[in-house]
């Protein structure tokens, strides 16, 4: 396959300037390791939407990055002025994109040395029908199933996902209107098969994605996590037309004891009576996956 | 030179304690005066020391990425390589020429050949440069604030043992050539418990990389690993150091220990009697070291323990309750005791006044296997006044139900769990049964009884028909 151009983007959000020089010198040792070997990348843009209070970046340190790195990435950082979440910020950033190809990261994550190399894979194999691709997050492992032998799943999380700039635009972008920080990946990934594309993961291109576990093994959300996951939970079951869950989860929410779920659900109520909930799709259920509270099969419960 | 070892404490206390003017006094007290004043180091605060074999690259790549992603980068990381053929060499170097300049400066790839597998760590630790040295296999998984935990803990307790948590998981490998990493279990928490001297004089439950050892216990008191041993060397070299130093937890979880369930590990490479041999020696050594046990330890020492308090107890009962979002631990209520006039019930779970529906509950006895239970009863007391009593057969659980009477937990992490067809709200849940800790030997029978059950069914259908086909075969004759 020929040379691709990609524009790597990234939604910060009051994020360590030292975390996120991290995740570019290992994204530019990435690039500099493809250009040695495999040669999948040509031009190689990384855009910055800044959502954060107040400007993370001057632009003299973009400067001072750009020379650093020049001959590798290109980086351009734009200061939003706004809290867009990552829907929006995706799609604002994403709407002008010229490159063949986007990557979708966390802003701190870091990429394994040969991460092009194994993200492009599925795209080069003819007949893989590839949309999108993912990379494995360490070391805590997200821990949605796929399969062992063809690595084709349900939907990519955006910690770290790569597509074509082509399907982005057919599918026009993330659902802004609806989701603000969850679920935009997993309604862009369910729209992107509605398309007919296929979903692989790359378990072999790993990202190391800083998380914690509790001294429990588990995972404790914040606040915020609670409220825009439940907000989103009702949102996905409504557009992607299981109206059984919606129901479920209105009132189970409106009836909490948790003041973040009945907002939750307050929320939902409001946009109905304003004329305002999206548009329902996948009405013969042939991509969304509804199962329990997940959206697809799980190797484990975290 | 360190100042806060064990040792060190004890001392202090016989300095306080004997008559001034005897000797025994003036050598402690040129000592502790030493020790008071300690050296300034230059070098990295950690060396990290990791051994491979260069069978997994994969994996050995991925380690360097959670070392890239440490927020605390005073580290210097030393890759012992051991036995390597040209080619697993070469693997090796091209791993760490592949990572970004910053972290190969602090990469040294040191060759090893010959000895056992403790001769790599001892010459790693004679080559490190590091205040404390910590060994990262080269399959583990660290968090981002692995060095930074014994960086912080070391401020306090300089010239201890620095432990944090790690959770377990199962992995498998996949792939065409079986060795892409994937997770196939959830983290539990076996290892996340405090280090206590009396039940690690039994068994290990620190996995290597949870600890960070003082450099000065190996450069001054020569504490070496013992390469007679292939297996077990760890917990040797770990207890023989804790009894002069003594070991600080961070009681936060800072890293993954992959327990893999289709290759090759160190459980696969050496046979059981090697383990028990092995187990054998350590332990009888153990029983000759004299220990010191500061007041606080000897209260855990004698009080209640984790693994060695056999009695039921309340509060190790935890409630998680789902109210349609799934568990976790927002959602948990620690058990009470309760006095039943009919002594059906002991554990009581109150729930919050803002009640909400609830959709399914699951009850987590202890946090470690090797128990079980009997005459288990859950009564559940609903906002609206109606009651539900369950018993074993309505459980959902991950112990094997023996009778439909008893249910034996042998792996960690004991669960129960029960579905509310109807998700009502419910005020309060009693919870009644005896325990039995540990398993009794009948229940290991029972436990032998049923795993062999369906494989003697089979082994006796297959019997019967070949009987029968041998009989059509004579008759068709």
């Amino acid at each position: 396959m020929a040379n691709k151009s990609l524009q790597v983007q990234s939604v910060l959000y009051h994020n360590e300037k030292e975390g996120l020089l991290k995740a570019l010198e290992a994204l530019n040792r990435a690039v500099e390791i493809d250009r040695e070997n495999t040669g999948e990348l040509s031009t190689v843009t990384v855009r910055y939407g800044d959502a954060s209070r107040e400007n993370i970046f001057t632009g003299t340190e973009i400067d001072a990055l750009n020379k650093k790195f020049e001959g590798q990435i290109q980086i351009q950082y734009e200061f939003f002025n706004e809290n867009t979440g990552t829907a929006k910020g995706h799609n604002r950033m994403g709407r002008d994109c010229t490159a063949d190809f986007m990557l979708i990261m966390n802003p701190d994550v870091l990429v394994c040395p040969r991460f092009f190399e194994y993200m492009f894979a599925p795209f080069n194999k003819e007949g893989s029908c590839a949309g999108l691709t993912e990379g494995r997050q360490t070391p805590v492992e997200h821990p949605k199933e796929y399969n062992k032998k063809t690595f084709e799943t349900d939907w990519a999380a955006t910690a770290c996902a790569l597509f074509p700039t082509e399907i982005f635009n057919q599918i026009n972008g993330f659902d802004e209107e609806s989701f603000f920080m969850y679920c935009d990946d997993l309604d862009f990934s369910w729209r992107i098969r509605l398309a007919g594309k296929k979903i692989y993961y790359c378990p072999d291109a790993v990202v190391f994605h800083a998380k914690t576990l509790s001294n429990k093994g588990g995972w404790t959300p914040t606040n915020a996590e609670v409220y825009y996951s439940a907000e989103a939970a009702i949102l996905m079951a409504h557009k992607w037309s299981n109206d059984k869950r919606v129901k479920m989860l209105l009132k189970t929410f409106s009836q909490s004891g948790e003041e973040t779920l009945r907002k939750a659900a307050a929320h939902f109520e409001e946009l109905k009576a304003q004329g305002k909930l999206p548009k329902q799709i996948d009405k013969q259920h042939k991509v969304a996956k509804f199962i329990g509270d997940n959206y697809t099969q799980h190797r484990f419960v975290l | 030179m360190a100042n806060k070892m064990l040792v060190d404490e004890y001392f202090q206390w016989l300095e306080n304690t004997v008559d001034k003017n005897s000797d025994l006094y003036k050598l402690l007290n040129e000592y502790l005066e030493r020790q008071q004043a300690p050296a300034e180091h230059k070098g990295p605060f950690l060396s990290i020391i990791t051994r491979t074999q260069g069978k997994r690259k994969h994996m050995l790549a991925e380690t360097l990425l959670c070392l890239e992603g440490q927020s605390n980068l005073d580290f210097e990381l030393l890759i012992m390589t051991h036995n390597l053929n040209q080619e697993q060499a070469l693997s090796v170097d091209s791993i760490v020429n592949d990572t970004p300049k910053w972290m190969r400066e602090k990469i040294r790839v040191i060759p090893v050949e010959g000895g056992s597998r403790a001769t790599p760590l001892n010459i790693g630790f004679q080559e490190a440069k590091g205040k404390y040295f910590a060994i990262l296999d080269d399959d583990d998984l660290v968090f981002d604030n692995w060095v930074d935990e014994f960086y912080k803990l070391a401020q306090e307790n300089d010239g201890k043992i620095l432990h944090s948590f790690v959770v377990r998981q199962d992995w498998e490998v996949v792939g065409e050539n079986k060795d892409i990493p994937r997770a196939c279990g959830a983290p539990d928490n076996t290892h996340c418990q405090s280090f206590q001297m009396r039940r690690q004089l039994i068994v290990n439950n620190c996995p290597l990389f949870s600890l960070a050892f003082p450099a000065y216990a190996f450069r001054e008191l020569g504490i070496r690993f013992n390469e007679t041993l292939n297996t077990t060397e760890d917990w040797d070299f770990l207890m023989r150091m804790a009894v002069i130093t003594g070991v600080a937890d961070a009681q936060v979880v800072t890293g993954i220990y992959r327990i893999w369930k289709n290759t090759e590990n160190s459980q696969t490479l050496h046979n059981k009697k090697e383990w028990d041999k092995n187990y054998g020696y350590i332990v009888d050594r153990f029983k000759t070291m004299p220990v010191v046990l500061l007041p606080r330890m000897r209260e855990e020492a004698m009080g209640k323990m984790d693994s060695y308090d056999f009695s039921l107890r309340s509060e190790d009962n935890e409630l998680y309750y789902n109210e349609g979002l799934g568990y976790s631990e927002k959602c948990v209520i620690k058990g009470t005791s309760f006095d039943d006039e009919n002594e059906e019930y002991c554990i009581l779970f109150e729930f919050d006044k803002d009640a909400q529906p609830i959709y399914s509950l699951r009850l987590d006895p202890k946090a470690q296997g090797g128990f079980s239970i009997t005459d288990f009863k859950l009564k559940i007391v609903f906002e609206s006044g109606r009651e539900q009593i369950h018993t074993v057969n309505s459980m959902h659980t991950n112990g094997l139900v023996l009778r439909g009477k008893e249910i034996a937990f042998i792996k960690n992490d004991p669960q129960m769990a029960l579905a509310i067809k109807n998700p009502e709200k419910i005020k309060a849940v009693y919870v009644g049964y005896e325990l039995h800790d540990p398993i009794e030997d009948k229940t290991v029978d029972r436990i032998f009884a049923v795993r062999n059950f369906l494989p003697r069914c089979f082994a006796f259908a297959v019997r019967k028909m070949k009987g029968a086909l041998r009989r059509i075969k004579n008759v068709l004759k």
